[in-house]
């Protein structure tokens, strides 16, 4: 997988608008969060983008801004690594 | 550029200031000498730019090294997986060309990626781009081997670290264990020297001068701290620290995630300030005033901290709580060297200690070693930075490592000692990882991270959860269970869109754990063109296009607010391509078989659903309403996923469809009842923003009254927008909260506690008394029946100056034309709208069209998100409001 992906705390707000978000096409490589709440799992879904949550670390700490990371959401666990 | 400018010896500090004397940068500390001996040079020798994963062009990297960092010493230091070959030859041009010997050094290297999760990337250095050597590049060298550098934490602190000795003793020229070593003789030694001294005791002095207030010097001999000297400054003591630092362990994933209360018992602080909180993300939460604070904080080896100024410490207790652990203590029992909190893991603890109101810059201390000691020091400033020394180096007498002495050794007793130390290397491993799973989760943070298990040992990061392309239908994981009609719309048996519809909940369903599908009863969809957009309303009507019996919804489904009133489009200044884009969006949800309700007020006038009754809505002042105060039970669901239940009249049962997921996570003591609806807002607004999760459950003690339905609509409302709740409870009024046994099984969390002091903040505004208001409106959620009756009453007799928008549901417009509260309402010029949002009706090309950008509203939803659209928001009682759209201004 690769082009840029997200990675926030948690995701925040109501309205995450899943049309808009597939059909203007700003939806980015991979959304990872240390918490989700639903909307941004349907949005993803709808979006079929990948996203990745519930980490054993805060995730937002862990990956510095601008680090490349490998992102394997089929495994098991899915799996997500900094590279570099 | 100060041109000319000279300085006699001494130790300097730059200061930049503005011209009304505030000071807004200080620089590291500067040393000038005649002819000195030893020079202080600053180096980075690991950054990358865009061509790896850093930002920018490794032109830009050199060049603001130079001219904008001003280190002396910059290396590049690219993964070497991400390394083209082009790129690693032009790599060596900029470093050739900014390499300019005895002013800068630049140093061509890359980086060798180990890629594991205990760390294992190592820089690599060379001295040459196969052009000639550079002097001061070998100069560098020979210092990084002799060790005399410090490390840091970020600060740039001039440390001085000098031994001296009586007599001339031996200095090795480098590690002698291996083997002989050069040696020469001399009195004075310094940081990362390698000494034989014999009988000989070390003075050794140490001075450090720091970008910020010292706090101390510790002097160590190996790991245990032998000498420290406390920084003096003047203040009344008043002031006590409460820091926490280190790390789980060492390698990728050591962070510490902490979630720290402190409370002071008999006793308040009249002033509390965090350290070296640099996320912004993170910020110290007063949960009372005077009282209690709470923060979340990641420590990987170094530290922060909360200074409290105490009041009256007399009777004063400090109790500390913190995911690992915590303690009580008596106020007055804190000196300077404090108390001390161990939680295992690299030096993970939690000090309190006492500190002047003030520190010195520079603090020098002489301490004498005995023979035995190997001194190393380091430094903690104000931040709190850290620098630390290399030892000045005593090897033992006994020289060779281990394997060499092991070779020494009768075979017997050498295969014993390895198997030991192999033991030994295991039983580490092992407790590092038990470490890290005797973690105790904050109530705070028990939901979202459920039970945390010990940490992966190699750099990956497991989730718990994930959605992948390619495969959007692949459905690895808890698939939910479907009944046979369920499963007849997934083969496709019942059409097109119910197959992308059950499909769309088998993924988000499989996503959040839920276990199948439920059945619901209604349907609230959001719907507004703006947020749809063009392609939005096309995949609509491609949907609508369907044959009739594949394509009518379920259950009984209503909208959301439109993106206009068509009634009223051309006053409020909006183009003929939005009214045109929402004709097409009602033509295709009507085809849908959808019921254009165009209200978020579904609760007040179109059918409230009963407690234990399953719904799919989207608008979160509608779910989080009905969720509370109904007790009906729905997700936040977006615009294509409450379509989605729509047409297949179930929905994935998870989250607040579950009886697990509806116990309180969060306890909340009110001292203060709001009677006004904007306080109820701003109340919401303070507890969101305090529990500021999806899966927090705020439960609410403490009013002195039962309040209404129009209270309770802009309470959570407010909640959910500043917070994203879904889910509140109100101890003896809302219907699942009876009693609070029932919400906390296993006992209350200690209370965060809000109280007027708290809303105050909240509705503070950016606006000044006097400046002009734009634009006033009632909107978000739409007005009640009653709130459009108080709002008539308010303006009888009264003449708006500036646009004041009345918005409503269709429903009450209907009502409030018949009663006449419309008319009273637009004889004062104020425009009553129906079936619309202020929000969500192009509210930034309103803004352009009709000129506004001051707002004024008594909603705390409003004002939380239309600062996004560009305006200036001021939250105000409806009197307020009215008041300002009559005069103008802000009174």
């Amino acid at each position: 997988m690769t082009g840029r992906s997200y990675r926030a705390s948690a995701a925040m707000g109501g309205k995450v608008r899943g049309i808009a978000l597939v059909a203007r096409g700003i939806v980015p490589a991979a959304l990872v969060f240390n918490t989700v709440n639903p909307i941004m799992v349907q949005g993803a879904a709808l979006a079929g983008s990948t996203m990745m949550s519930g980490f054993e670390v805060d995730i937002t700490a862990a990956i510095p801004d601008g680090a490349t990371v490998e992102l394997d959401p089929t495994g098991d666990p899915p799996l997500l690594r900094v590279v570099g | 550029m100060l041109e000319g400018l000279r300085a006699t010896p001494g130790d300097y500090t730059l200061a930049v200031q503005n011209e009304t004397g505030v000071a807004l940068c200080r620089d590291p500390p500067l040393r000038a000498a005649e002819a000195p001996a030893l020079r202080h040079f600053w180096g980075d020798l690991h950054g990358q730019s865009e061509e790896t994963v850093g930002t920018n062009s490794v032109e830009d990297y050199f060049a603001y090294a130079r001219d904008r960092a001003f280190v002396d010493i910059v290396g590049h230091q690219g993964n070497d997986v991400q390394m083209t070959d082009e790129f690693w030859h032009r790599l060596n041009r900029p470093t050739a060309a900014y390499d300019q010997p005895g002013r800068f050094v630049a140093v061509p290297g890359y980086e060798c990626s180990g890629n594991t999760g205990m760390g294992g990337d190592r820089n690599v250095f060379y001295a040459h781009e196969g052009r000639p050597i550079r002097r001061s590049s070998s100069a560098l060298f020979a210092a990084l081997r002799a060790r005399h550098h410090d490390g840091t934490t970020g600060n740039r602190m001039l440390l001085s670290v000098t031994g001296h000795f009586a007599r001339p003793v031996s200095v090795c020229g480098d590690d002698p264990a291996p083997g002989p070593a050069t040696t020469h003789q001399a009195s004075t030694v310094q940081m990362g020297d390698i000494v034989q001294p014999g009988n000989e005791s070390m003075r050794l002095e140490v001075e450090a001068i720091g970008p910020a207030p010292i706090e101390r010097i510790d002097i160590f001999h190996g790991p245990e701290r032998v000498r420290t000297a406390l920084a003096e400054g003047p203040g009344g003591g008043s002031r006590i620290r409460t820091l926490w630092r280190g790390a789980e362990y060492r390698g990728r994933g050591r962070e510490v995630i902490w979630r720290c209360a402190i409370t002071l018992e008999n006793g308040r602080f009249s002033r509390a300030k965090a350290v070296n909180f640099l996320n912004p993300e993170h910020k110290l939460q007063v949960l009372e005033q005077g009282r209690r604070l709470a923060c979340h904080s990641v420590t990987t080896g170094n530290a922060a901290a909360i200074d409290l100024w105490l009041e009256d410490e007399e009777a004063t207790e400090i109790v500390i709580e913190t995911h690992l652990g915590g303690g009580r203590y008596k106020a007055s029992s804190i000196d300077r060297s404090g108390k001390t909190l161990e939680f295992g893991g690299l030096g993970r603890q939690v000090s309190l200690y006492r500190l002047p109101d003030a520190l010195p810059r520079r603090l020098a201390v002489t301490h004498t070693a005995s023979r035995a000691e190997r001194p190393r020091q380091g430094g903690a400033g104000r931040h709190p930075a850290f620098s630390a020394s290399p030892p000045v180096w005593r090897p033992p007498a006994n020289l060779g490592r281990p394997r060499q002495l092991l070779r020494r050794l009768p075979r017997p007793r050498r295969r014993r000692l390895a198997s030991q130390r192999l033991d030994t290397a295991r039983a580490g491993r092992r407790q590092r990882r038990q470490g890290a799973s005797r973690c105790r989760i904050h109530p705070l943070s028990c939901r979202q991270h459920g039970t945390r298990q010990f940490r992966p040992a190699l750099g990956d990061q497991p989730a718990r959860r994930a959605l992948g392309r390619p495969a959007p239908f692949e459905l690895r994981r808890m698939t939910p269970t479907l009944d046979a009609e369920a499963r007849d719309m997934l083969a496709g048996g019942q059409g097109r869109a119910r197959q992308w519809a059950i499909g769309h909940q088998m993924q988000v369903g499989a996503y959040l754990g839920a276990a199948d599908l439920v059945r619901i009863d209604q349907a609230h969809i959001m719907a507004d063109t703006e947020s749809l957009g063009q392609a939005g309303v096309a995949w609509l009507e491609r949907m609508a296009a369907l044959p009739e019996a594949e394509r009518r919804v379920r259950v009984p489904t209503m909208t959301d607010p439109r993106g206009t009133d068509f009634s009223a489009s051309a006053k409020l200044g909006q183009k003929d391509w939005m009214v045109a884009l929402e004709h097409r969006a009602v033509a295709a949800f009507e085809a849908l078989g959808v019921l254009m309700t165009d209200t978020c007020v579904t609760y007040q006038t179109i059918m409230p659903p009963l407690q234990g009754e399953h719904v799919a809505y989207g608008d979160t002042g509608v779910v989080i309403y009905c969720n509370s105060v109904l007790g009906a039970r729905s997700n936040f669901e977006g615009g294509p996923s409450a379509l989605a239940a729509a047409l297949t009249g179930r929905t994935p049962r998870h989250g607040y469809h579950l009886d697990a997921h509806r116990r309180g996570t969060l306890l909340i003591e009110l001292s203060w009842t709001p009677t006004a609806l904007h306080e109820w807002g701003a109340l919401g607004g303070v507890v969101g923003r305090l529990a500021g999760d999806y899966w927090q459950v705020p439960v609410i003690t403490g009013l002195s009254r039962t309040p209404g339905s129009d209270a309770m609509k802009h309470f959570g409302a407010a909640m959910a927008s500043f917070g994203s709740v879904a889910l509140f409870h109100i101890e003896g009024i809302t219907p699942e909260a009876r009693r609070l046994a029932d919400l906390f099984p296993s006992g209350p969390p200690p209370a965060a506690r809000i109280g007027a002091a708290e809303v105050r903040a909240l509705l503070g505004s950016h606006l000044g008394a006097g400046e002009p208001i734009d634009v006033v409106v009632f909107s978000a959620p739409q007005l009640s029946l009653m709130e459009m009756q108080e709002l008539a009453q308010l303006l009888d007799g009264k003449r708006v100056k500036v646009a004041l928008l009345a918005v409503t549901s269709p429903q009450v417009k209907l009502d409030a034309d018949r009663m006449g509260l419309a008319a009273r309402i637009e004889a004062a010029g104020g425009t009553v709208l129906a079936g619309m949002c202020f929000y969500q009706s192009y509210a930034r090309e309103l803004a352009e069209a009709n000129g506004w950008r001051n707002l004024a509203t008594p909603s705390a939803k409003l004002s939380n998100i239309i600062g996004g659209y560009g305006y200036r928001p001021v939250l105000l009682s409806a009197e307020a409001c009215v008041a300002a759209a009559c005069s103008g201004r802000l009174a």
